[in-house]
């Protein structure tokens, strides 16, 4: 589940210090990530709209801070990118949400690999 | 505000209100003198008095040989200036001096040394000195981000009870209730900007310690929170030892 350029799509060294290794927390805090990030990556499907669309950047914008918690620097180069598209074309969301869930299945898989 | 010595009874009375308004920009500087020589308190107070009769703060002499002033925050940069140029003027003697934040208690302390036939001013509940008093240490953290939430407790619990805040209106009931050390409030909130909730708060609490939180470290949202008077600000992820630093450098969170 490594990138092209084999890097780890995450990096738990954050959530390791807030714990202090503690990887009975780190698998907690990971279940919240999952919880929270596929509900707010639903409600950036229901903004795929066009024009302008504050609810789409907010969204994202709260994508991207989840993301830099487990080091998921990809994801969090995209969400970032989403942010910035208070104003865009539908289509050009949409490609753009296709990439975020692309990217956040791949760090589910990369998570979940690591915990098996 | 420029207070002029005040010496009688009358003009301090009429001063103490608006003192009150101006608690952020005052300081109280609190002298004792001691010491054997054959002065009496009147005239060790007098010299006192004369030493500093050109002084643009306020001057008084309480019961004892103590001396209460007020100071212009920033007017003086050095006490143990104060210290030694008193006791260098009044000869065998010593002088403590102790500088206290202008807050609600140190003014209900001026108003007991100064005026006790006076009915209490009524301020503002003291949230710094309760939390001064308190043995146990408060964080709260406010972010509607439930994960961020988790994460930031996680990392803060070694200090103290840890209190989480959902949206910008449980921050602020949940701070006046909790009265916490430090604060950590995200800017984006859903009903309320955390640069709008970092002056409310600190209109009812100048003291409040509170680190702002934004994935967003644009140049806009640094300073802003700075300029507002936050004592900090970290970009989301906060590195463990950046959020460290900010614990230790909380006055009030030591215990």
């Amino acid at each position: 589940m490594l990138d092209q350029n084999g890097n780890s799509p995450v990096d738990l060294s954050y959530l390791h210090d807030y714990t202090d290794g503690d990887e009975e927390a780190i698998a907690e805090l990971l279940e919240i990530f999952h919880e929270t990030f596929a509900e707010e990556l639903e409600k950036l499907k229901e903004n795929v709209t066009d024009g302008e669309n504050n609810a789409w950047a907010e969204t994202a914008h709260k994508l991207k801070g989840a993301a830099g918690y487990v080091g998921a620097q990809n994801l969090q180069k995209l969400c970032a990118r989403a942010q910035d598209m208070k104003v865009a074309a539908q289509a050009e969301r949409q490609a753009l949400y296709v990439d975020i869930e692309a990217n956040y299945s791949n760090v589910c898989d990369f998570l979940k690999d690591k915990a098996a | 505000m420029i207070l002029a010595n005040k010496k009688n009874d009358a003009e301090l009375k009429a001063l103490l209100p608006s003192i009150k308004n101006f608690m952020n920009e005052w300081q109280i500087v609190n002298i004792k003198i001691v010491g054997s020589s054959t002065l009496s308190q009147e005239e060790l107070i007098k010299q006192f008095l004369t030493r500093y009769k050109n002084y643009d703060g306020l001057i008084y002499p309480l019961s004892g040989h103590k001396v209460v002033m007020l100071i212009r925050l920033g007017l003086v940069s050095n006490y143990g200036l104060i210290k030694s140029e008193i006791e260098q003027k009044i000869p065998d003697h010593s002088c403590s001096v102790m500088i206290r934040k202008m807050n609600a208690e140190g003014l209900r302390q001026i108003q007991v040394d100064l005026t006790p036939e006076l009915a209490p001013v009524t301020v503002e509940a003291d949230y710094f000195d309760l939390r001064e008093r308190r043995t146990e240490n408060k964080i709260l953290v406010a972010d509607d981000d439930r994960f961020v939430r988790m994460t930031m407790m996680k990392a803060l619990a070694p200090y103290g009870q840890v209190v989480e805040a959902v949206n910008g209106k449980d921050a602020i009931t949940k701070y006046i209730n909790l009265n916490p050390d430090i604060l950590f409030l995200d800017i984006h909130m859903p009903d309320k900007n955390g640069l709008e909730m970092l002056e409310e708060i600190l209109s009812v609490d100048p003291d409040a310690y509170i680190i702002i939180l934004s994935a967003d470290s644009i140049k806009e949202n640094v300073l802003g929170a700075l300029e507002k008077g936050a004592n900090g600000f970290l970009t989301k992820p906060p590195m463990k030892a950046k959020i460290d630093n900010y614990i230790k450098q909380c006055i009030t969170l030591t215990k």
